[in-house]
């Protein structure tokens, strides 16, 4: 069998603040190359279990390993996020202050790049991501659709081995999340490893596999 | 991109905030600067009056806390003479008159015999010294000229009714200098009805040693009870003008400093809340602490280096503007001594630090998953 690339094994996420258990005893597997979609209704933890996963929140309960690693050995999670995964929000984050390009190359810094490398690289993503006429716009100066863009190009930016997505086309209208939909699939085709949070049943359906929480629960796991 | 880059880019992207604070920062270190510039200025006059005067220890009545009120019999000279290790012995009656309108701090006119030591070394621009110890003749200091408006050859009434003649012009770094005048010792003491009285006496040692100096002036004092002798370098550090300024100059840096550094951490406790989520985001795109910490500690520390260069020009100008006007020029040196501007910038250093690392630490700190919830 495979080694999976991400393993959430029992995890819970209980939260003191209001006494509430938004993930309750999780576990499954992704391997490398998968296109997972994670749904469910609102407050079923989705993005809770997202930032578990990215070690952007510690577990109450369990463990989650990545590469076979659990994630509580990492000193500072940020050093395992900065080679490893890649983050895409709804509300895009984007610095004002900063053009496309040099959004792009946030990430780079923790890398041994030197500057004129991580141009050279920022201008490989924004071409992959169809954003290379738009490099030197400031993001108020681009429509949503295109910000996401940015984003997701800023997400591949260290290569990272997984992509982790938290709602993506929430704040973006039917036929702009379309044109999202369908960078997500190359990307996928390329043989980038996703799990993408979405209250949307188009974006699901494109996906291997669909995991569906409810109450903080894994509901069932179904691959197509 | 370069990292300072981003810094940059997050100092100009919020233009009115960073103005704001860079001014406040300029407007403090400027303050500091300017004041112990002019204090230092000061100090470094009232040394050089000394030093460069080629006087190694002066002696004047015991128990006056002044040397203005000091009254010393001139007869007094023969008995310093005599002392070990003295070279050489000048008395000098020094006055302070008042020649100009409004001048609240007088004119200082120093009497020395002719030929003494201190007049030799006078730097002359025009004219020559007096010959003789009575004449009615005075050497100039070059700003005390100018706001007397007189050249070599004309006549000046250092008292009403009592006319000097000005045989010479000498120009001198020192302000204290440059705005007094030299007289015979005779001519003065005669004129202010002081004869067979002086002020102090200079004395040159045979050794310039310090510790020698000392010593010297030990022994000068035990020569006579009505002598007190220190050493030159010690009465000008020594002098309450100065100390009073130095503490009256720390004191108004003490408050520009915590102004200062207040503003400081005002803005950057600001740019840190307002980005609350951007922060969060660096960091759950891989940033580590440290990098946060280095952007947010970059960003005040640029803005304090470039409010201290501005500062600073200030200080430069505001001193030297001061020294032109008529009323202060006599008082204030006209340039701001170079370790006085390193002073600024390494206080606006540290403003910028202490400004920006509690902010900073606070950022790094925050959980990405609070920060991103963030609104
Ligand atoms: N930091 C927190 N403190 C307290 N409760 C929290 C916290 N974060 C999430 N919760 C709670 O945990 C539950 C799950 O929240 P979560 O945001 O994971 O849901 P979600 O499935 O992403 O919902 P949505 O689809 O609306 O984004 C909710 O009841 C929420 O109120
Ligand atoms: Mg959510």
């Amino acid at each position: 069998m495979t080694e999976p690339l991400v393993e959430a094994d029992t995890v819970s996420r209980y939260f003191v603040d209001g006494d509430v258990t938004a993930v309750s005893d999780v576990s499954f597997r992704i391997v490398a190359g998968e296109y997972v979609a994670l749904v469910g209704k609102s407050g079923s933890g989705k993005s809770t279990l997202l930032n578990l996963l990215g070690g952007l929140d510690s577990p109450t309960g369990g463990t989650i390993r990545f590469a076979g690693r659990d994630l509580a050995d990492f000193g500072d999670p940020a050093n395992f996020r900065s080679s490893q995964l890649g983050f895409v929000f709804q509300s895009f984050h984007l610095v004002s202050v900063l053009t496309a390009a040099q959004n792009v190359q946030l990430p780079m810094f923790e890398t041994d790049l030197s500057a004129r490398q991580r141009r050279q690289r920022a201008a490989e993503l924004l071409e992959l991501v169809g954003m290379s006429h738009r490099a030197d716009q400031r993001p108020q100066k681009l429509s949503v659709g295109e910000r996401q863009r940015v984003a997701i190009a800023r997400a591949l930016a260290n290569r990272p081995a997984l992509l982790l997505a938290d709602e993506p086309t929430g704040n973006l209208d039917s036929s702009t999340a379309d044109s999202i939909f369908r960078l997500f699939d190359s990307l996928h085709g390329d043989g980038m490893t996703l799990l993408l949070v979405t209250h949307d049943k188009l974006l699901a359906e494109r996906a291997d596999r669909v995991l569906t929480m409810s109450d903080g629960r894994l509901l069932s796991d179904q691959s197509r | 991109m370069w990292f300072i880059t981003f810094i940059f880019a997050n100092l100009i992207g919020r233009p009115a905030r960073s103005l704001l604070t860079l001014s406040g920062i300029a407007i403090a270190v400027a303050a500091v600067v300017s004041l112990l510039g002019v204090v230092r200025g000061f100090e470094t006059s009232l040394l050089d009056l000394y030093q460069g005067r080629g006087i190694d220890v002066m002696v004047q009545q015991s128990g006056r806390l002044q040397m203005a009120s000091s009254v010393l019999p001139e007869s007094l000279g023969d008995k310093i003479a005599a002392v070990e290790g003295v070279a050489a012995v000048y008395p000098s009656l020094i006055e302070v008159l008042s020649m100009l309108p409004d001048d609240m701090m007088g004119v200082v006119v120093q009497g020395w015999p002719a030929k003494s030591e201190p007049l030799l070394r006078l730097d002359l621009i025009a004219g020559g010294l007096f010959e003789s110890s009575t004449a009615r003749e005075v050497v100039v200091g070059k700003r005390l000229a100018a706001a007397l408006a007189v050249e070599v050859g004309d006549v000046t009434e250092l008292v009403q009714g009592e006319p000097f003649n000005v045989v010479g012009i000498f120009d001198s770094p020192n302000v204290f200098d440059s705005g007094s005048m030299f007289a015979p010792l005779g001519a003065l003491q005669e004129l202010m009805l002081r004869e067979g009285e002086v002020t102090m006496f200079g004395v040159v040692g045979e050794s310039h040693e310090p510790g020698a100096l000392r010593d010297l002036a030990t022994r000068i004092a035990a020569a006579d009870s009505k002598l007190s002798a220190d050493v030159a370098d010690d009465v000008a550090q020594r002098s309450t003008e100065i100390r009073l300024a130095r503490s009256f100059a720390w004191l108004t840096s003490m408050i520009a400093i915590m102004i200062g550094s207040v503003g400081m951490l005002n803005t950057m406790m600001m740019a840190v809340f307002e980005r609350t989520r951007e922060i969060a985001m660096l960091r759950a795109l891989g940033w580590r602490r440290r990098r946060v910490i280095a952007l947010i500690v970059g960003e005040s520390t640029l803005l304090c280096v470039a409010g201290a260069v501005v500062g600073i020009a200030g200080a430069i100008l505001m001193v030297r503007f001061l020294s032109e006007m008529p009323a202060a020029g006599r008082l204030v040196a006209g340039d701001v001594a170079p370790d006085v501007m390193l002073q600024g910038l390494l206080l606006a250093l540290l403003l910028g630090l202490l400004g920006g690392l509690y902010p900073a630490w606070s950022a790094a700190r925050l959980a990405p998953v609070e920060g991103l919830r963030h609104d």
